[in-house]
């Protein structure tokens, strides 16, 4: 019985000194070695930028517009306006452009985000006063849902995404994403004289779209700023983040 | 009998080593986030300026994470790169450069809500941690991607609405040794970090 008992204990015992040593192998593991600083990550992103230095040059005049021009009109907005009425101003514009997120949902048959879209929409133009608020957050569904794109239905029925470029003012697109920038415009209700609001005359739509420019910008430009005062080289740093960002 | 109980025995140390390996490194991060508020959001006249702001920062956030472990993640095989006497002032120089990149998009009128939740072990060494921020009206998602090392979980990565730092910099850090060495980049990074207005060119 002796016996026995020995040998369960010296089992037993090799068996505890595997499992502590497994968890320091675990916790310890070869995991301070060099592997893990220099793990592949960035090949997880492909970015093709054959038009790098049109691009650069682009991106260093729209810095300097927006640093002279559409920062300092955004000082003037946000000194006149009060957070909320921004964020109102925000939600409204968004709530316009519920066209397109419904339309590119169909393309990609995703029929209940659709019909979510529908809901949300509703909700926002009734309950929200025009979309001025957003009640539709209250609900997870409707809060979560996630904002497509015309891009996103084309790369949905494969279209190649083409070279990466930046456009003058409207900042980083690729060869998709353009396109869908001049069609997006058109089935905004300001967007062409064929629609709901064909009254709306041309210096109308320029006031709505340079206001929608405004509104957008007036939360885009703090990030860009920020994103610039932390990089070394901002270029790369904005092809990055609007590659990862889609 | 004594059978039973030794491998009783055996059995709680398993038990033990597995829990540990799963130990959910959320209390820690919760903690640092919230001393790093405090610093952030504490009266102002008791700090003087912003780089005081960001040394206790740093500190607060030594306490649980070892910030060369981002810093290098985001260096990548760029490391080999930079000189040996320049390699201490690398790390130096980006760990305050992130830790104000991080403060900067912290910075609101009002302390942010920040929402945790449950803690994803995508392995027994890698967990992502996902929060909402809530500054003012708007809703930011930040996650938290981390290593188990030798010294405990490390952060591995931030990912600010789907953009990773570690990503981003990598692919900067890339682009700048294809045409400068480590000598440009500790002048670069110098340049960065004094010219502390560049943040606040644009003062909306």
């Amino acid at each position: 019985m002796k016996i026995w008992d020995k040998h369960c204990l010296s089992k037993s015992l090799f068996v505890g000194f595997l499992s502590v040593l497994s968890f320091s192998l675990l916790s310890a593991e070869a995991y301070y070695d060099d592997s893990v600083f220099y793990e592949d990550i960035v090949s997880e992103i492909e970015i093709q930028d054959p038009l790098e230095l049109w691009n650069r040059c682009i991106f260093g005049i729209n810095d300097v517009i927006y640093q002279y021009v559409i920062g300092p009109t955004n000082k003037v907005y946000s000194d006149i306006t009060n957070e909320s009425t921004r964020e109102s101003l925000r939600n409204f514009v968004y709530n316009l452009k519920f066209p397109i997120r419904f339309l590119s949902n169909i393309a990609q048959l995703k029929a209940k985000e659709a019909f979510y879209e529908s809901l949300k929409f509703t909700l926002n133009s009734t309950v929200g006063i025009l979309g001025l608020n957003r009640p539709s957050d209250r609900f997870i569904h409707l809060a979560e849902l996630e904002e497509e794109s015309f891009d996103n239905a084309l790369a949905c029925w494969g279209v190649p995404e083409g070279p990466y470029f930046i456009i003058p003012l409207l900042g980083p697109s690729t060869l998709r994403d353009f396109p869908t920038r001049v069609i997006e415009p058109i089935i905004n209700p300001f967007g062409d004289s064929g629609n709901i609001f064909d009254s709306a005359s041309r210096e109308w739509m320029v006031t709505f779209y340079l206001s929608e420019f405004l509104v957008l910008s007036s939360e885009m430009l703090p990030r860009y700023d920020l994103m610039k005062s932390a990089s070394l080289d901002p270029y790369i740093s904005l092809r990055t983040a609007y590659y990862q960002g889609r | 009998m004594h059978a039973f109980k030794y491998s009783l025995l055996a059995f709680v140390l398993m038990l033990v080593s597995t829990v540990s390996a799963l130990e959910d490194p959320s209390n820690n991060l919760q903690e640092s986030v919230s001393k790093v508020l405090d610093v952030l959001y504490e009266d102002t006249s008791m700090v003087k300026d912003a780089a005081e702001k960001e040394s206790i920062i740093l500190e607060k956030l030594a306490e649980h994470y070892d910030m060369n472990v981002i810093i290098r993640r985001c260096i990548g095989r760029n490391w080999q790169k930079i000189d040996e006497p320049n390699q201490p002032v690398v790390l130096s120089l980006i760990k305050r450069l992130v830790v104000r990149a991080y403060c900067d998009g912290m910075k609101g009128q009002h302390k942010p809500e920040i929402k945790f939740q449950d803690t994803v072990f995508v392995s027994d060494k890698r967990a992502e941690i996902e929060t909402s921020i809530l500054l003012g009206n708007k809703k930011i998602k930040l996650t938290y991607k981390l290593g188990k090392m030798r010294s405990g979980w490390q952060i591995f990565d931030l990912v600010i609405e789907n953009i990773s730092l570690v990503v981003t910099y990598r692919n900067q850090f890339d682009a700048f040794f294809l045409k400068n060495d480590s000598d440009a980049l500790v002048k670069q990074l110098n340049e960065l970090l004094l010219n502390e207005d560049l943040g606040q060119t644009l003062p909306i």
